[in-house]
């Protein structure tokens, strides 16, 4: 373990010399600012202009970038033309990655809170005081209730080393809201048939793809510039686009058919899809004869979803259902039913995922030119580190677990496993809880509810990377308690928000355009590594997520888990490891290895697609093996949805180009975009309530939560559903931009669970507006 | 006394430690003893002797006023702030701030966390060119006109607007006629424009 620096006010309050300038004196006292320039005629050079490259942090695509920066400021944001994630093309959120550095409002220096918690009184403290009073309050709840009580919640690119840190302490509960909050039940429904998630960075073969069936994806909008300029290639190469939203986005204006589909159905007419699919025999008969089971199954289960048992249901009609499954087949395998990206929405995601993934497998898509590519990798190893106390727990569901299927009816009591290791405390991964939700990133809303409720067992300590809990989760009240519960809080983030308000400790990080991070591996049609790198020096007294817990670790006793001296060595060292260097990264931002439509399209070139899934089969699962051993086959199913009243509105949100979640709405130049979220109306429910365009209503759910927002009346959305863009209403007056504008959609969604994976089933909310 | 007198006020807004507070002690007696007759601030700098003991408590708000508070932060103490149409740091008037820093071969700390247009940096910095010869004046100018008076009076308004503790009220009533008082100086009427 090395030593941590001791704090030393008096020495700290009189440095005045840089790193490498020299002590400066005024009217006899020395320097509290300034220092003498070391280099003579440093001035001279600071018109210099450099560039680095990075990935964007934006969002959560990850573009790759090229800074510009001229005397020590970052000036422009050019896309990476290498980086196959965007080929050179950065949008409007990425050119605002400069406000992010230089924002007012983004915190500066460590902070140590003084007054309540949550109560919003802090004051300045120095790194080695931040550092070792987390290290101690953690160590203090490790040693009271055990390494098991820590939970972490991470946002974003920079939260790997918190996982490792996390690990290292020795809890199973670090979680991402990426599974039960976003992705979850669609990656795991492909994982489930054919034993890859296809989330992140989709492997679609975009420009070459001549049907899309959208479901829901509006990637003109919720966008991905690798993605939408890869559709926007294959539209411009003749795809048909068929777009299903309650609500006429962009995207559904760019669609040569649209269909505002009835909310929450979609799994109604999918099942009507297969239906037709596999009664006209429209499907892949050699696919699905050589490299799947299950299909009589299959069949029998969808014979009752007609299309004229979907239509009453969807809003769809029975022959536009049979008309499309027969225009699909005649492009297949040319086509790709296209998932929503966030996939929380019903109560059963798990189903409406399952059968998005059946019909994309019943037209045979996966490893053939214009459906889905298979990637290739960049292998880059891991350094090799100390085991990690739950290290079985991570990859359950992908690797095909350990779970234990004899044992089903286990009480939520049951918190240690077989190895008397501890359960995860959000029940991801655990038989009897949420077996099938991914143990890697597990379930941040259950995570939440564990921490509020002390249960399973206490949950004493919380660090957050990113992230907030409130406006990327749905139900308050949890969350305030479990923060407000918990003896200790520690939260590193760029920006101020209303979760990190509550942190015990506040850790000031470096913004992305500041600092090295781990390399962030991908796998496109090529493999590729790509480095991001400082384009400036840290703004204020912020330090990179890396080294904040390789400190951390330091003064816990798990150097060991950061054996690295610097992020730049660690990279160096994985760089070496795969024949590469930093040195050599950091001359072209990316090292890539050729495309090969052999790897990427094995089906073409008379090779079959390699499958394994987690049930352990070789082949693609109609009906999943793994899910039949736990009994949630019945997510097959289709099962009723909410409905509205004649005086209720199904409650919709999503995204619009120029923000992301909650992290860009104080950002000053996405909000001279986009400054308040508005609520859309259709006008004849708009008419009868006397709402007009721009006047303020009022919108309020089942269980009396609301808020109060403008209208847009407009006809561009269903009679029966209203919606409004994520991620505002933010209440932290410390985002003086974003504070106060409009509503949270938050803070309306449903917080019902999603009852086979535990993800949240954000739209079962009903809602009634009213003019305020 | 005009150097004293810039350390002086940039030590005011400067996070507030024992030692720092010992010299701010130490410059205001110095302050009193040579300053110059019917200066503006006289009756300010014998409000302020009491206020210069370290105190736990001004920590939270020293961080209330400047860096991290909730509500938010009411003075802002970058000059960009309350400079630049879009409020961003690191803005044009920073690099005028840095330039005419390095300039005179010299730059923010590296080790302090501040950016040259942090308010302690701008008053250090005016301090350390009222030690230098005449030649410096016409930055001097430069910095009092198209800075100082630019964007203090707006942030010390802002300040008295949060009902600050006395010492930055004092503080802000300080500035202002340190400021109000070098523009009316016969060393910058005398000097040439730009």
């Amino acid at each position: 373990m090395s030593t941590p620096n001791q704090f030393d006010p008096s020495r700290r309050a009189f440095l005045g010399a840089t790193m490498g300038g020299t002590a400066l004196s005024i009217a006899g006292l020395p320097s509290q600012a300034l220092a003498r320039i070391n280099a003579p005629h440093e001035h001279e050079k600071l018109k210099e202009t450099t560039e680095v490259f990075g990935f964007c942090d934006m969002c959560y695509w990850r573009c790759g970038l090229k800074i510009r920066s001229r005397d020590g400021r970052a000036v422009k944001i050019d896309g990476n033309p290498e980086h196959p994630n965007n080929w050179g093309v950065v949008c409007g959120k990425g050119n605002a990655g400069l406000m992010v550095a230089y924002a007012p409002n983004r915190l500066k220096y460590p902070m140590k809170r003084v007054g309540k918690r949550g109560g919003g009184e802090w004051k300045q403290i120095s790194w080695d005081e931040a550092l070792n009073e987390v290290a101690e309050n953690l160590n203090k709840v490790k040693k009271e209730h055990g390494s098991q009580a820590l939970a972490l919640i991470g946002h974003g690119s920079w939260e790997k080393p918190y996982h490792r840190l996390a690990h290292a302490f020795g809890t199973p509960n670090t979680t991402s809201p990426v599974f039960g909050l976003c992705c979850g039940p669609r990656g795991l429904a492909n994982m489930m048939v054919v034993g890859r998630n296809l989330t992140g960075n989709e492997t679609i073969d975009l420009e070459n793809c001549k049907y899309f069936l959208m479901m829901g994806r509006n990637v003109t909008e919720s966008l991905h510039n690798g993605e939408t300029l890869g559709w926007v290639n294959g539209v411009a190469n003749g795809a048909k686009v068929v777009y299903f939203d309650p609500r006429y986005s962009i995207t559904a204006s760019k669609a040569d058919e649209y269909y505002a589909l009835r909310p929450l159905t979609d799994h109604a007419f999918l099942l009507a899809m297969i239906n037709v699919v596999i009664n006209e025999e429209l499907y892949d008969k050699q696919f699905v004869a050589e490299q799947t089971l299950g299909f009589d199954e299959l069949k029998e289960r969808v014979k009752q979803y007609t299309p004229e048992w979907a239509a009453p249901i969807t809003d769809v009609r029975a022959d536009d259902i049979r008309r499309l499954a027969r225009e699909m087949a005649a492009k297949a395998p040319s086509v790709f039913v296209y998932a929503p990206r966030r996939m929380t929405r019903s109560s059963n995601d798990l189903g409406t995922g399952l059968s998005i993934t059946i019909l994309n497998t019943l037209f045979g898509v996966w490893g053939r030119k214009g459906g889905v590519f298979t990637p290739q990798k960049y292998n880059v190893p891991e350094p090799d580190l100390p085991e990690f106390k739950h290290a079985h727990i991570a990859h359950r569901v992908k690797t095909g677990g350990d779970f234990d299927f004899s044992a089903m009816d286990i009480p939520s009591e049951h918190i240690v496993d077989e190895h008397g290791k501890y359960q995860r405390a959000d029940g991801a991964g655990v038989m009897g809880r949420w077996p099938i939700a991914n143990a890697q990133y597990g379930l941040t809303n259950e995570m939440w509810r564990a921490m509020a409720e002390q249960k399973p067992y206490p949950i004493r300590a919380l660090i957050t990377a990113g992230g907030n809990g409130f406006l990327n989760s749905t139900n308050y009240d949890i969350i305030r308690k479990a923060l407000e519960t918990i003896d200790f809080y520690v939260a590193a983030d760029v920006i101020p928000n209303e979760m990190n308000a509550y942190a015990d400790i506040l850790l000031p990080e470096a913004s992305y355009l500041e600092r090295y991070d781990d390399l962030q591996i991908g796998g496109a049609r090529e493999g590729y590594v790509a480095v991001r790198m400082p384009a400036i020096k840290p703004m204020h007294d912020t330090r990179d997520a890396w080294t904040i817990c390789k400190q951390l670790a330091d003064r816990m006793d798990l150097g060991a888990y950061f054996p690295h001296e610097s992020i730049k060595e660690l990279l160096d060292d994985r760089l070496k490891k795969a024949g590469s260097s930093l040195a050599e990264i950091e001359k072209v931002g990316i090292l890539k290895t050729a495309r090969d439509d052999k790897i990427n399209f094995p089906r073409d070139h008379g090779n079959p697609l390699k499958i394994k899934t987690p049930g352990g089969k070789t082949k693609a699962e109609f009906v999943p093996s793994m899910l039949k051993n736990m009994g949630y086959d019945k997510a097959l199913d289709y099962v009723e949805q909410v409905r509205p009243k004649d005086d209720e509105f199904h409650m919709t949100f999503g995204r619009v180009g120029y923000h992301t979640h909650a992290r860009t709405q104080d950002n000053i130049w996405t909000a001279d975009f986009m400054r308040e979220n508005v609520l859309w109306i259709h006008p004849e429910p708009a008419t009868k309530r006397g709402i007009k365009e721009g006047e303020l209503v009022t919108v309020t759910d089942q269980k009396g939560r609301s808020g109060e927002i403008k209208a847009k009346v407009t006809a561009r959305i269903r009679k029966d559903t209203i919606f409004m863009v994520h991620g505002f209403g933010h209440w932290d007056k410390r985002m003086t931009t974003a504070y106060g504008q409009g509503v949270a959609d938050s803070d309306l969604a449903s917080y019902e669970v999603e009852p086979h994976v535990g993800s949240m089933s954000m739209g079962l909310s009903l809602v009634k507006v009213e003019k305020a | 006394m005009r150097p004293q007198l810039y350390l002086f006020a940039s030590g005011l807004f400067n996070q507030p430690t024992p030692a720092r507070l010992e010299m701010l002690r130490g410059l205001l007696a110095e302050l009193r003893e040579a300053g110059p007759p019917n200066a503006p601030w006289g009756e300010t700098l014998i409000a302020l002797e009491p206020q210069l003991d370290y105190d736990e408590g001004m920590q939270a708000e020293y961080s209330r006023l400047f860096i991290l508070a909730v509500p938010c932060v009411p003075a802002q103490p970058f000059g960009s702030y309350w400079l630049e149409d879009d409020q961003r740091l690191l803005g044009d008037s920073t690099l005028e701030i840095k330039h005419m820093m390095a300039e005179y071969g010299i730059e923010v700390a590296g080790n302090t966390g501040l950016l040259p247009d942090h308010i302690v940096s701008e008053l250090e910095f005016m301090a350390y060119l009222a030690g230098l010869d005449e030649t410096a004046h016409q930055t001097q100018q430069k910095l009092l006109e198209q800075h100082f008076a630019r964007w203090m009076p707006q942030f010390t308004a802002a300040l008295r607007e949060v009902n600050p503790a006395p010492r930055y009220r004092l503080a802000a009533d300080f500035l202002d006629q340190l400021i109000d008082w070098d523009r009316l100086q016969e060393w910058q009427l005398s000097s040439p424009s730009d």
